[in-house]
């Protein structure tokens, strides 16, 4: 699910009207506002993806007492 | 004015911290301290070598140029990085269980161990990386240029700086990149170092960034007016570049040596993954945040015509601040050096193992290939690919005259690079995947990216502007820029879309045409099944490897200690008593594993390859490729496991066959010898009592002489019944010790009378009384049994005209000692070691026993604790008994 | 002409009383008492026949009739061996090295006796 949910956040930018077709496109200040602000939404998707993963992972180890591969 | 030579003492200054962090890092590492050194963080923060001057510079230009496109070149990572994440846990995993180097190893040993494959990479990466350095030396110079140009003294030569440069780095890339061969030691010191640079670069943007938005512009809703009115201030990106570079960055982040260096070789710990995910895009967030304020500022406050790539400098030194410039210089120098230390690293692992070993072991004979320390070779190789690097850097700086704007230069190396994508990918997710498709997809794309790309910007020297015009001979739909008539499009985009697409169909097409060898299926499965079996069949048949080349090969690669003690390893997992395991197919596997990690997959796979020689794909190989389902590899390995046991019990089996055969060879031995020694004495009596009996007229004399030798033929009977009793009961431990005390000369005292009653030669016995003045508190009898015998053997042996024997006792390292020393000839040398064996006995004199008497002694004194030897050059016989000191009381 | 037998045992015992018997005999009986150059005193003292003991100090008896049956002149020598390891293998060996007659210890003199009548009259048929 996340990587169409970043794909999709990348490419909406791109169905903004161009300065140079639309005479006067999206400002640059909110097109800024929009990508970092998504940008930091993913990370913090990712961030909490990230410990769901790891309570995963700790449980999985709990119960099944030897993890399947060791460095 | 900061002048050049502050600049210059606070670079050496940097570049000292450096070495001293990078140094501090590889001792803890050494010492087993410092666990932090692998912690998430330090991983996360050297994937940061991603943002090279090319970014810290660039980036701003790219903004000052075209707005917000720049942020493609971070979010191809981001995406990677948070979309991706199982993708790269796949990428680190296989890295790891294949003791993958680079990433011209990883794809050489998924396409079956193929060294062309290899070579191919490592030239692709080679051409990609060298305008790369070259672009990270320019940023340096530039950077310095901006403070010389302030400078009045006028000291600063350019040329000269860049070289200094390009040698500082290469030798500190030799230092902290060479130290170790195995690439799974991995170097702390370089990887701590990088994550320190990357800490000092974000700091000094984030720091140029506040300055300009609360210092310059004077806070965020200002900022953004302001950016709103630049010349920059709409949303003016071109949608196919705008998906290509974030494409294009995605995949340049997955395939540059340096990224694969960090992300997958000097990966300790696989859940750091997990925590890069959300930490490193929060990185390149922050990395970015500020790029579109100092663009707009630099652009509003600087003449028109000044280098947008340097408003990070110029802007800070516009409004004379001084350290903030000094200190974004100082980020800019170490995004520049960090980069190209961990790109020279990766190629020059690329170089020395996929090209200048493979070479070093052709030009030698087959199977004495192994002469010479291969480990200095590699080492050696290693440092000069770096020193090579460089310079190829160096000399692509000067002839390009680093004109043409940073990002571009960048982008271009990322195109390129990017031609390993499909393979790389195909190779983790499509066991289809073939060795050919592979070479076919890698030279497509990289000649269309030669060709409409790197020839076409590299100016009109190398390929003409009529070319580019009409295309070649005039063929108009082979124009470089316009492919097919493909018009229209930017360069970059035109370049990345056809040469991926073509690659990745070119790849696709010869993989499903082409019939992968049994060696290459092998690896497929284990790539993209890294995850249901870690552990994988082996691609070796031993039976005609010898294990001790292997080792003496091994030692030379790994070092002595070290390969010793992985063969001691794999012996004690084959249950194999001595040093060398047996080259079976798993262990030759675990072997070329370990090899890969100092010389690489193709390289370790050629040399066991020599040893072993032959096929290198066996029956059980085949059958596994056979039927590809899961299931039956895990059978098969399962056989193999059963077959490797069989073999260890059949050996064992033979071991046991062996010493029992021994044992009854001993025993049909002793038989023998009883019976020579039961049937000589009774040859003498029946052939005398025959005699007297059938004979008449026998002398009196005759007939007791006759009975004489009867009698004592009876008697050397009796004993030797009582001699094979007594060492019965002793060998079979069932004997009672009767404890008694006494001092060891009244045992003594004792012997040499009962030894030397009767006795028709005169010995002489000589003693030390002194020195017996020993309680001892032992089984008296047995004790005084083991010194008649001596005694007695001395009497009968010794060969002296006046034999002597000489008893004395000392106290040696704790124990007590009896020496019985004649001054006879003694033992020859070759039956001293036989003297306590049953029936051994010295010379022709067969007056005495059966030859017992001796092995009674030894089974006794083990008995009590103690032992006895034979002393050899001591003038004569001379025979040891010693006690422990724990049977010894005080004086008295 | 008399007869002479060499007889090549190391115990002293065994020597006389076979040296007892086989001079009642009229037989020479000269004797020797190891096996490192028994086959130079046999080919030195040119015996009509020999009694060899397996087991001797120095070579062992075996070797010994190995090494003298190599000798051209010495294929057709009577000889008796005696051992008292009593193995069967043994017997075979002795056979494999050219021994014309094999006796284990103890043996009644008669048995003895008998054996050199037998082989020296075979011998001087022949």
């Amino acid at each position: 699910m996340l990587p169409f949910l970043g794909a999709a956040l990348v490419v909406i930018p791109l169905l903004w009207p161009r300065a140079d077709v639309a005479g006067l496109g999206m400002p640059l200040s909110s097109a800024m506002l929009y990508i970092f602000i998504s940008w930091a939404g993913m990370i913090g998707v990712s961030f909490l993806f990230g410990l769901a993963a790891r309570r995963m992972v700790a449980r999985e180890d709990a119960s099944t007492e030897a993890a399947p591969w060791r460095p | 004015m900061a002048t050049m030579n502050i600049l210059i003492l606070v670079c050496l200054g940097y570049v000292v911290l450096l070495f001293g962090v990078a140094f501090a890092a590889d001792r803890m590492a050494a010492a087993g301290r410092g666990r932090w050194l692998r912690s998430p963080l330090i991983y996360t923060l050297s994937l940061s070598i991603y943002c090279t001057a090319w970014t810290f510079y660039g980036a701003v230009g790219s903004a000052a140029r075209s707005g917000l496109e720049f942020v493609t070149i971070y979010l191809g990572p981001t995406l990677v990085m948070i979309s991706w994440w199982w993708g790269l846990r796949k990428l680190v995993r296989v890295g790891r269980s294949q003791r993958v180097t680079s990433i011209a190893d990883l794809i050489s040993s998924r396409y079956g161990k193929s060294n062309t494959l290899a070579i191919c990479v490592t030239i692709l990466a080679v051409l990609g990386g060298t305008p790369y350095i070259a672009l990270q030396l320019q940023s340096i110079t530039l950077s310095f240029s901006i403070f010389a140009e302030a400078d009045p003294s006028g000291l600063y030569r350019e040329g000269a700086s860049v070289f200094w440069v390009a040698a500082g780095l290469a030798v500190f890339a030799i230092l902290f990149g060479t130290r170790n061969l195995d690439a799974n030691e991995r170097h702390h010191g370089v990887v701590t170092a990088i994550a320190l640079e990357s800490v000092v670069k974000l700091f000094a943007l984030l720091a140029v960034g506040i300055f300009v938005v609360w210092g310059i512009a004077g806070g965020v809703t200002p900022m953004m007016e302001r950016i709103d009115a630049s010349e920059i201030g709409r949303w003016n990106v071109d949608a196919g570049r705008w998906m290509t570079i974030t494409f294009l960055s995605a995949a340049a982040f997955v395939c540059l040596p340096r990224m694969f260096q960090v992300m997958v070789v000097e990966n300790d710990d696989e859940a750091h993954l997990r925590t890069a995910a959300w930490a490193f895009p929060l990185y390149l967030l922050l990395m970015s945040l500020f790029v579109v304020p100092i663009a707009v500022v630099g652009l509003d406050l600087l003449p028109a015509g000044s280098n947008p790539d340097l408003f990070v400098l110029t802007v800070p030194l516009s409004q004379g601040n001084d350290w903030l410039a000094m200190l974004s210089f100082i980020g800019g120098f170490s995004s520049a050096t960090s980069m190209v230390i961990v790109t020279a690293m990766a190629l020059s692992t690329m170089v020395s193992n996929h090209v200048v070993m493979p070479i070093w072991l052709n030009t030698r004979e087959r199977r004495s290939s192994i002469s010479g320390d291969v480990r200095n070779v590699v080492l050696m190789a290693r440092r000069i690919s770096i020193a090579a690097i460089m310079a190829l850097g160096f000399f692509y700086y000067r002839l390009s005259g680093g004109g043409a704007a940073l990002a571009s230069i960048g982008l271009v190396a990322f195109a390129g690079i990017s031609q390993i994508l499909p393979a790389l990918v195909g190779g983790l997710f499509w066991r289809g995947a073939t060795r050919t498709g592979a070479l076919v997809g890698l030279s497509v794309g990289f000649g269309l990216w030669v060709y409409t790309l790197l020839l076409p910007g590299m100016g009109g020297g190398i390929m003409s502007a009529s070319v580019i015009e009409n295309g070649p001979f005039g063929m108009g739909w082979l124009r470089p820029q316009a492919l097919f008539g493909l018009e229209g499009l930017d360069p970059m985009t035109h370049t990345v879309l056809w040469s991926l697409s073509l690659n990745a169909l070119a790849f696709c097409v010869a993989s499903l045409l082409s019939f992968p060898s049994p060696l290459e299926r092998l690896q497929g499965a284990q790539f993209v099944n890294v995850f249901d079996h870690s552990v994988a069949p082996g691609g070796w048949t031993g039976s005609v490897a010898q294990s001790e080349d292997l080792m003496i090969m091994t030692q030379r690669i790994l070092g002595a200690a070290p390969a010793q003690e992985f063969f001691q390893a794999e012996a004690e997992r084959q249950g194999v008593r001595g040093r060398l395991p047996e080259p079976t197919p798993g262990f030759l596997e675990r072997l070329e594993r370990e090899l890969s990690g100092s010389v690489g997959a193709a390289t370790a796979h050629a040399m066991i390859g020599q040893i072993v020689g032959g096929s290198s794909v066996s029956v059980e190989d085949l059958l596994a490729v056979a039927d590809e389902s899961a299931q039956l590899l895990e059978y098969s390995s399962q056989l193999e496991a059963k077959s490797a046991e069989l073999t260890r019990t059949a050996r064992k089996l033979r071991e046991a066959n062996e010493k029992l055969t021994q044992i009854s060879m001993q025993k049909d031995a002793f038989l023998g010898q009883v019976s020579h020694e039961l049937r000589t004495p009774m040859t003498s009596i029946r052939a005398f009592s025959e005699i007297m009996r059938d004979t008449d007229g026998l002398s009196a004399d005759e007939t007791r002489r006759y009975a004489t030798i009867i009698h004592d033929e009876a008697l050397r009977l009796t004993r030797l019944l009582d001699d094979l009793l007594d060492l019965s009961v002793l060998e079979n431990g069932q004997v009672n010790l009767n404890m008694g005390e006494a001092s060891l000369r009244t045992v003594l005292d004792r012997a040499v009378s009962t030894a030397l009653a009767g006795a028709e030669r005169r010995l002489k016995v000589r003693r030390s009384l002194p020195s017996e003045r020993v309680a001892l508190h032992t089984d008296l009898d047995r004790l005084g049994q083991v010194f008649i015998n001596l005694i007695s053997n001395a009497q009968k042996y010794c060969d002296a005209a006046e034999p002597t024997l000489t008893i004395s006792a000392h106290d040696v390292g704790g124990q007590l000692v009896i020496d019985f020393v004649d001054n006879g000839s003694g033992v020859p040398a070759d039956a001293q070691s036989m003297v306590f064996e049953k029936f051994a006995r010295v010379g022709f004199d067969k007056a005495g026993g059966a030859g017992l008497g001796l092995a009674i002694c030894r089974e006794i004194m083990q008995r009590l604790g103690g032992e006895i030897v034979y002393l050899p050059g001591q003038g004569g016989a001379a025979f040891r008994v010693s006690l422990p000191l724990a049977h010894r009381q005080a004086a008295q | 002409m008399s007869r002479k037998v060499l007889l090549i045992e190391d115990e002293p015992n065994i020597t006389e009383a076979i040296r007892f018997l086989l001079t009642r005999e009229g037989w020479v009986v000269e004797t020797h008492a190891e096996g490192g150059n028994a086959v130079e005193t046999i080919l030195a003292a040119r015996p009509d026949l020999v009694i060899l003991d397996v087991m001797l100090p120095g070579k062992s008896g075996m070797d010994v009739l190995r090494e003298l049956r190599e000798h051209a002149d010495m294929k057709a020598l009577p000889v008796l061996m005696l051992t008292a390891r009593g193995q069967s293998r043994d017997r075979e060996m002795a056979e494999k090295a050219g021994v014309s007659r094999f006796m284990t210890k103890p043996f009644s003199n008669v048995e003895v006796l008998t054996a050199v009548r037998d082989l020296y009259a075979q011998a001087s048929r022949s």
